[in-house]
């Protein structure tokens, strides 16, 4: 039984972690206007709005319930806390780049001054689109 | 010293019971959960903000020389917790603190989740320091709920704080140290359109 409650407490703070985690990120994303990482359509104000919302359901959804209980009852130690707030972050992040690429797909501008490097490209397309381009690009140069 | 520091804990102790509303917030910001994945993710954004490619750049080195102080601050207060024992405040006087947290098990001295959130804010302190205010701010609250609910003395969050400071110094030297590995790890992120 124990063993049952752990599990639920680690998915309860897991999926805190994973919706904070998205919430903050679509924050930076708006702020940054890195479009091809946005989930709300490249729409900024309604990405703020949104993101905020998410953040503190996130919140609530977790807290509704009393947390203050210790490892050896049923609640998470260090050590656990530490993997599953990793786990959370990692797992928002390739569900960023896979839901907005998709939602994205037919998105993309023009880069009048050439190619951006690094997290810069995404302002101009999604991740799936700068994976292919650099794919391409380097298939081109090994032809070269 | 001592003296001072239990007065200054039943000082600030001596506010619980007040006031139901505050205790309840106090009883949030205390846990183990609230304020640690607020700075996880605070940390967490740095990756991605920065005016430019320099300060983003500069951010995300942060990060690595936050992650490796936060488990040397952690490493240092458990091998700390071998040869000091200092009872909790509930446990050393059971009739005159007004608990509002769980019976944690390990010594008082120092306090690890001082030890944590300093090390956060003084990680960030290198690259933003808007952050850094910021996830201070979080650390002083975090603090002072674990102080107001009976979890920790004064002492025990200043000791802390100086493991956290001091390990985040040592790990700016240990990234500095396994240079270019920090370069490598940036550069590949960056072709993976990462960083």
């Amino acid at each position: 039984m124990s063993w049952m409650r752990w599990e639920t407490f680690g998915a309860d703070y897991l999926l805190l972690a994973f919706m904070v985690s998205v919430g903050v990120l679509q924050l930076v994303v708006a702020w940054r206007r890195l479009d091809g990482l946005s989930l709300f359509l490249r729409r900024r104000y309604l990405a703020y709005a949104l993101s905020v919302l998410l953040i503190a359901a996130a919140y609530w959804l977790f807290f509704r319930h009393p947390r203050n209980i210790p490892d050896y009852a049923g609640g998470l130690a260090g050590a656990q806390l530490f993997i599953y707030t990793i786990a959370g972050i990692v797992a928002a992040v390739l569900a960023t780049l896979i839901v907005s690429s998709a939602l994205n797909a037919r998105w993309s501008t023009p880069d009048p001054a050439g190619v951006e490097k690094g997290i810069n490209a995404l302002k101009r397309m999604t991740y799936f689109q700068a994976l292919r381009r650099s794919f391409q690009k380097r298939g081109v140069d090994d032809l070269a | 010293m001592i003296s001072l520091d239990e007065r200054l804990f039943f000082l600030i102790n001596g506010l619980a019971g007040r006031s139901p509303a505050f205790d309840q917030a106090m009883a949030l910001f205390v846990g183990d959960y609230f304020i640690p994945v607020t700075l996880s993710v605070v940390v967490f954004a740095l990756w991605f903000i920065g005016k430019d490619a320099t300060a983003r750049e500069r951010n995300q080195r942060a990060i690595f020389t936050t992650a490796t102080g936060i488990g040397f601050a952690s490493a240092i207060v458990k091998l700390m917790n071998l040869g000091l024992d200092r009872l909790r405040p509930f446990e050393a006087y059971p009739d005159q603190v007004y608990p509002l947290f769980y019976t944690c098990t390990d010594p008082s001295f120092p306090a690890n989740s001082a030890a944590v959130a300093f090390a956060f804010a003084m990680g960030a302190w290198f690259a933003d320091r808007r952050a850094s205010v910021l996830l201070l701010c979080l650390a002083i609250l975090w603090s002072f709920a674990r102080v107001y609910c009976g979890v920790h003395y004064p002492l025990d969050i200043l000791g802390g704080a100086a493991i956290g400071i001091v390990a985040t110094f040592a790990a700016l030297g240990v990234i500095r140290l396994v240079e270019p590995l920090p370069t490598w790890v940036l550069t590949l992120m960056r072709r993976l359109y990462l960083a």
